[in-house]
């Protein structure tokens, strides 16, 4: 390729990435938009507001449903990945390492969870959990979230897994440690980029989860944001709660990107260079 | 320092495929014990048994007289030197050395004094907060052999550690692996393909194929004695030069030649006539015109050169046997006038002549004399 050849490709890149940013942009930057009109220019068919006002922030976090529901929010999802991840972790290793029987049977079994549609079984989760006492509790969240997130889990974690060098780990066995310590100073610090990639996507999956939320629970005690945000009302009853509702949204949207960013620089790949030969 | 014993050791793998099949030998205390073979002959799960990474299936291995087979691998006090050296590479050079020191809870001052005498031992002073991906082949090879000589363990374990090095590299670090054992005193056992590796480092050498260990012996032994024709082939390079041979009774014929069999040989023949395969090192051909033949002690023949190849000190001269069709090569003086496509008049020495049974490959003078 010539430097004329390049240059052209350098622009159609260029432009390419423009026009996918701002598509992906514009209704992130509509709500937030939103969220800072006054009640009174909420349907003004302006894009960006006249004036910009932090009422509806205020609203939310006044009413005491909303800061209950993202405390539920954040430590359901946080339970829900630290649990799918360090099982998940447990059983990728068990898969990529040991011949077992049934190694194939867990993988298929895990992925069938991952394909099964979960609207299937809210209904009958919904009697069970009433009957068992887990409905609207955390641990009703849970457990659904972190089944429904096994699977992901398991499958990218071994794919991590599978890129380590084996003699690492019979490196450490000769050096003295026990499997188990050959597990948690060798091999676990070399799949971390795996976990903190696995673990963001668990923790997306229950963030945003509004099926199980708005199924399996009833009050504050365990209704996490996405289900709260349905039941917003109004000041008064001929009022949408459309300002509370885009403010409610930036704010959960929040979270989400500090944990991106936070993390995206230990999810590097190559963290391995440098163990064998090269 | 430890005595390994290997009883009648033997390894099936789940599959089926055996892997090593009654390998009985003694490492002595202290000694540069070498497996050598082609791969998938075993040597590798020789080595991963004795460190305990492999079950042993059959048989018992005994270290300092105790049975080793169920005990795990951290229990042995065994230093592993791995092929791809595994070092650790989230840690820093200084880390990695200290692991196994850390894992058996030495006090820290005790651990820094280890590892920076480990680490001047092995010129690695200045490299120590230093991470793996910034290191080269050989330094990474050294940091291998820094995290095997810290612990001061009963026994090093070699596994291939010089085949990733480049050619000038792994000369360099072969001696500095013989210096290190000949001062440390710890028994090794070293397991390689190459056979210049075996012959130079080895106190003795254990030739393995096919999961049988074929011969057992010092360098030479196996050099001079080879006890069949897989051993004669393998040690020495060039190779061997093998040449189907018909004993009738009285006189060898070989395809370019016929001899009396040699005064050492003659008491391993009978009268009755039999198929052999005659073993001709490369320096048992000389050049007939440089001098220093005896046709007492063997024949001479005539043959079309096909390749020379001059290396300073030798000439390696190859031709074709004419009715045998067999490549041959001689390692002449430089002073031949060998030249490609001329006739070239040889001397065989045949003092040192091998003959190999034709039917077992055993070597005649060997396992009958």
């Amino acid at each position: 390729m010539n430097a004329e050849g390049s240059s052209n490709e350098r622009v159609l890149w260029g432009f390419g990435s423009v026009a996918v940013v701002v598509y992906a942009l514009i209704p992130v930057v509509w709500i937030l938009s939103l969220s800072l009109k006054p009640s009174a220019d909420l349907n003004d068919n302006r894009f960006f507001p006249r004036a910009v006002s932090f009422d509806h922030y205020r609203t939310i976090f006044q009413d005491i449903q909303f800061p209950a529901a993202l405390w539920n929010s954040v430590g359901i999802a946080t339970l829900s990945s630290l649990l799918a991840v360090t099982l998940g972790m447990f059983a990728a290793y068990a898969i990529v390492r040991l011949r077992f029987p049934g190694r194939r049977l867990v993988l298929g079994a895990a992925l069938s969870i991952a394909i099964f549609p979960p609207i299937a079984i809210i209904g009958p989760l919904f009697d069970l959990w009433r009957a068992v006492g887990l409905f609207d509790t955390w641990a009703g969240l849970v457990l659904p979230y972190m089944t429904f997130t096994l699977p992901l889990a398991i499958w990218s974690l071994s794919a991590f897994f599978r890129e380590i060098p084996w003699d690492l780990e019979k490196a450490a066995r000769m050096d003295g440690a026990t499997p188990f310590q050959a597990f948690s100073r060798v091999i676990a610090p070399l799949a971390a980029p795996g976990v903190f990639t696995t673990s963001i996507l668990v923790f997306i999956f229950a963030w945003n989860d509004f099926l199980f939320a708005a199924s399996l629970t009833s009050t504050n005690n365990a209704r996490t944001v996405p289900a709260a945000i349905a039941f917003f009302t109004g000041s008064s009853r001929f009022e949408l709660p459309t300002g509370s509702i885009a403010a409610a949204s930036v704010v959960v949207t929040v979270p989400i990107i500090m944990l991106v960013l936070v993390f995206q620089r230990r999810i590097v790949a190559g963290l391995t260079a440098g163990a064998v030969k090269g | 320092m430890a005595e390994i014993i290997l009883d009648n050791v033997s390894k099936r793998f789940p599959g089926g495929t055996l892997a090593l099949r009654n390998a009985s030998f003694t490492i002595r205390e202290g000694e540069f014990f070498i497996v050598v073979g082609p791969s998938g002959c075993g040597k590798s799960t020789v080595l991963n048994m004795i460190a305990g990474l492999d079950t042993v299936t059959e048989g018992e291995i005994r270290v300092d007289g105790k049975v080793v087979n169920d005990v795990d691998p951290k229990d042995r006090n065994m230093a592993m030197v791995f092929q791809s050296y595994a070092i650790y590479p989230h840690m820093t050079v200084r880390e990695n050395i200290a692991f196994p020191l850390k894992l058996a809870k030495l006090s820290k001052d005790e651990i820094t004094r280890r590892v920076e005498q480990a680490a001047a031992t092995l010129e690695l002073t200045e490299l120590l907060e230093r991470k793996p991906r910034a290191l080269s082949g050989g330094q990474r090879q050294r940091v291998a052999m820094g995290r095997a000589i810290v612990r001061e363990p009963v026994a090093f374990l070699l596994d291939e550690p010089l085949s990733n090095l480049d050619a000038k590299l792994r000369v360099q670090m072969r001696t500095e692996i013989a210096r290190i054992q000949n001062r440390l005193g710890t028994t090794m056992v070293y397991v390689t393909h190459d056979q210049t590796e075996a012959m130079t480092l080895g106190d003795r050498v254990a030739v393995l194929c096919q999961g049988e260990v074929q011969q057992i012996g010092t360098p030479r032994e196996l050099y001079e004695q080879p006890r069949n024709l897989f051993v004669a082939g393998f040690i020495g390079s060039p190779a061997m030069n093998f040449v189907p041979a018909e004993f009738n009774g009285d006189r060898i014929m070989l395809p370019m030649a016929e001899l009396e069999p040699p005064e050492t040989l003659r008491d391993c023949l009978s009268t009755r006539p039999r198929q052999l395969i005659a073993g001709i090192r490369p320096e048992q051909l000389h050049d007939a015109a440089t001098g220093g033949i005896d046709r007492r002690y063997g024949p001479t023949f005539r043959a079309t050169v096909d390749v020379t190849e001059w290396l300073g000190a030798d000439l390696y001269v190859h031709f074709q046997v004419k009715d045998g069709r067999t490549p041959m090569v001689a390692r002449v003086a430089t002073g031949s006038s060998a030249a490609e496509g001329k006739e070239l008049e040889l001397w065989l020495d045949a003092r040192r002549l091998h003959l190999f049974d034709s039917e077992t490959g055993e070597n005649i003078g060997v396992v009958r004399g």
